[in-house]
């Protein structure tokens, strides 16, 4: 099916955070553009109002600037700040959970033998 | 400039003497937005849309373009491309004449935009209509309309007949050609949420009459979801929601106008409801489409 | 060019794109018909005073050259006879076309009011075309006329044939026809756009229910007199329009009783000229404007009849 957004946020809400999730990944680097709305309009077929609202808020949380006449660009340090915002996420939200749920299991960390995974 | 491409106050169609096909309908439509018109069969979708293209004469006051459609439709439709819900194209027409004859109809036409979108079907520019299948003359009028440089498109459920991939095709193109903040789009749909996303506002027609006019984020504000578990049943109803329902996770789930009342909220979680969810509760009718 | 002239221009280019083969069909079916049938039957004979003598005679021509012209004139009349009659049945039938193939709405979705639509219609059916046929038939009239002649004089007779004098002495009957023609559209408008109203309301009962219905008109104690007179007022304004068919409208129209055997080139162009002249100042009579009058109210009908149709 064309749609693949769920009902847990608004759209635009959905969309800056898979472009956040990207801009982890390094894609695209610091201080590079940011593909244009029109673009991203394309490639996820959404309204490119909606897709302005999803950059403007990731503007807001200080990930990407607009420069005049060039369109939006990943500041410096974007990433860094992302992971840490993620991480403090993880470990605040979805940590805990998971945690929760290997006890239960009774897997370790040796069971789980993550880090050559 | 003129502000709103559409401005409609107390609208209103009747065909003969039975009940109104359009009731009262007030909307402003601006420019740069992708309206979404839905209505179940016989809401009063078409005869609105034809009221607008000037084909039909409505009482009340209605100005598209700046002009009075009824009056003016000649000049209006230089300026706006329409797709009516049963236009077939001359059977007897190949596809190149059709272009050369929307050349010399519509000033704003543009031939080689039309070849080139034709180009990207499997259509031939010397295919006659007849030959041709259901889905492949959809195809050739949505690029034939696409092709003209109109500054309000209205389209009447465009993509019947088509395909998944087609159908992607021509929100891409919707998209490329016309998402500028400059044009509008007014198309009605049953594929309700596959363009959901696409759209910028939301027009409800119920029995003729508008029941919704919103932009989507307002909705967003306006309307909540609520999923609960089944034992906190009774409780929610007695909130009087728009609507009970099931989520798309199997949880039941009511759908409120406005914040539900604060100790349902700690019974379940707040979701976005769906453009369907909204248009079963708003219309009180069974569902438009099943969910995919 | 502005847009409304080009955007009539185009509507006229679609009635082309979509009926060419059959009016290239029609036009070109007795040329067609002549020379596969040539080869076939036997000789003809021809008398020095057959069929249309009167105007030929005017110049001593051989038998050849007679011969010649006059199977010239009968194939580019019967072209243009036939475009007429296949015009007039097809007539009805334009009326409900776009109704019919569900494209009223496609057309209705671009620019051009249902006048414009109809209007260019009409303008090609019942006048282009024939106008087109004229030529057509004097083109298919000349192979015909080669090939009649060789079949009946034989390869000689061809060679005896003054082209140059044929050409002279029926110059003055095809500008008589071309100038006649629109004259002619113009006194039979009235019918053609009654049957067009009646198709378009009673679809295929819409031609019988105005046989019908003239029939009833001509013959009811009440209304005999005026439907008829007006019926017969309108024939002949249209026969008269059309080409002078009989000695007695050629001498009517040359006005002294000269006899046309012995007319002159010269003479013949100013019968020409004086009845056409006739045939415009008949479109000041009573007869004529209130068939216009018909066939406005019946146009306003059809406009009517589409706008309701979407």
């Amino acid at each position: 099916m064309l749609n693949n957004w769920n009902d847990t946020a608004p759209i635009y809400r959905q969309l800056a955070q898979q472009l956040a999730g990207q801009l982890l990944d390094g894609e695209p680097k610091e201080g590079q553009p940011m593909p244009s709305v029109r673009q991203l309009a394309q490639q996820y077929l959404i309204n490119p109002l909606t897709v302005s609202r999803a950059l403007q808020s990731l503007v807001d949380e200080g990930f990407l600037e607009p420069r005049r006449g060039l369109g939006m660009y990943v500041t410096e340090g974007a990433r860094h700040r992302l992971m840490q915002s993620e991480r403090d996420s993880f470990l605040r939200e979805e940590w805990p959970v998971l945690r929760e749920r290997l006890r239960r299991l009774g897997l370790t960390g040796k069971d789980l033998n993550w880090e050559n995974a | 400039m003129m502000e709103n491409l559409i401005d409609a106050k107390n609208v209103s169609l009747s065909y003969g003497r039975s009940k109104k096909a359009v009731d009262d309908v007030s909307f402003t439509l601006p420019k740069g937005r992708v309206v979404g018109l839905l209505g179940h069969n016989g809401a009063g979708k078409t005869s609105l849309m034809k009221a607008l293209v000037g084909l039909k004469g409505v009482a009340g006051s209605l100005t598209v373009l700046g002009r009075d459609p009824a009056a003016q439709r000649s000049q209006l439709l230089t300026e706006l491309s329409y797709i009516p819900d049963v236009a077939v194209l001359p059977r007897w027409a190949r596809v190149s004449e059709l272009i050369t004859l929307m050349s010399g109809l519509q000033p704003n036409f543009s031939p080689e935009r039309a070849r080139q979108l034709i180009r990207r079907t499997s259509v031939g520019l010397n295919d006659k209509v007849k030959t041709l299948s259901k889905g492949m003359v959809v195809q050739v009028h949505l690029a034939l309309i696409a092709a003209i440089d109109a500054k309000l498109m209205i389209l009447d459920e465009p993509t019947l007949g088509l395909d998944v991939i087609s159908r992607k095709g021509f929100y891409e193109m919707l998209i490329d050609e016309w998402c500028d903040g400059e044009r509008s789009v007014l198309i009605s749909t049953h594929q309700v949420e596959e363009i959901e996303a696409l759209l910028t506002d939301v027009l409800m027609l119920d029995e003729g009459k508008l029941v919704l006019n919103l932009s989507l984020e307002a909705m967003e504000s306006r309307f909540i979801a609520l999923a609960h578990d089944p034992e906190a049943a009774d409780e929610v109803a007695r909130a009087h929601p728009l609507l009970r329902y099931r989520s798309m996770g199997g949880k039941p789930a009511a759908l409120f106008d406005g914040v539900p009342p604060a100790h349902l909220e700690q019974l379940g979680q707040r979701f976005r409801p769906s453009l369907v969810d909204l248009f079963v509760a708003l219309t009180r009718k069974p569902e438009l489409a099943p969910r995919a | 060019m502005s847009v409304a002239t080009m955007r009539f221009k185009t509507l006229l280019q679609r009635e082309w794109m979509q009926h060419r083969w059959g009016w290239l069909l029609v036009m070109f079916a007795p040329l067609v018909i002549t020379l596969v049938t040539l080869p076939f039957g036997g000789t003809v004979q021809f008398g020095p005073n057959e069929g249309i003598n009167a105007e030929v005679a005017a110049m001593v021509l051989a038998k050849s050259s007679k011969l010649a012209a006059l199977i010239w004139v009968m194939s580019t009349l019967s072209v243009v006879g036939l475009s007429l009659l296949a015009m007039s049945f097809q007539i009805s039938g334009l009326a409900r076309r776009d109704a019919q193939d569900r494209s009223l709405e496609f057309w209705m979705s671009l620019p051009g009011s249902h006048s414009e639509h109809l209007g260019s219609m009409l303008l090609a059916h019942c006048l282009l075309v024939p106008l087109v046929a004229v030529a057509a038939g004097v083109f298919s009239g000349l192979l015909i006329a080669v090939f009649g002649v060789i079949k009946a004089l034989g390869l000689a007779g061809l060679m005896a044939v003054e082209w140059g004098s044929v050409v002279q002495l029926l110059l003055p009957a095809l500008v008589r026809l071309v100038a006649g023609l629109p004259l002619f559209v113009l006194w039979a408008l009235p019918a053609l756009l009654v049957l067009m109203v009646a198709s378009a309301w009673l679809k295929r009962w819409g031609v019988a229910a105005v046989a019908l219905g003239t029939v009833l008109l001509a013959n009811l104690p009440a209304t005999r007199g005026p439907v008829r007179v007006w019926l017969t007022g309108h024939a002949e304004g249209a026969s008269q329009a059309f080409f002078i068919s009989t000695p007695d409208q050629v001498r009517a129209a040359a006005g002294a009783a000269n006899r046309v055997e012995h007319m002159s080139l010269g003479e013949i162009w100013g019968t020409v000229g004086a009845d056409l002249l006739n045939q415009v100042s008949n479109l000041a009579s009573l007869q004529f404007l209130s068939g216009v009058a018909l066939a406005a109210a019946c146009f306003a009908l059809l406009i009517y009849k589409r706008k309701h149709s979407a």
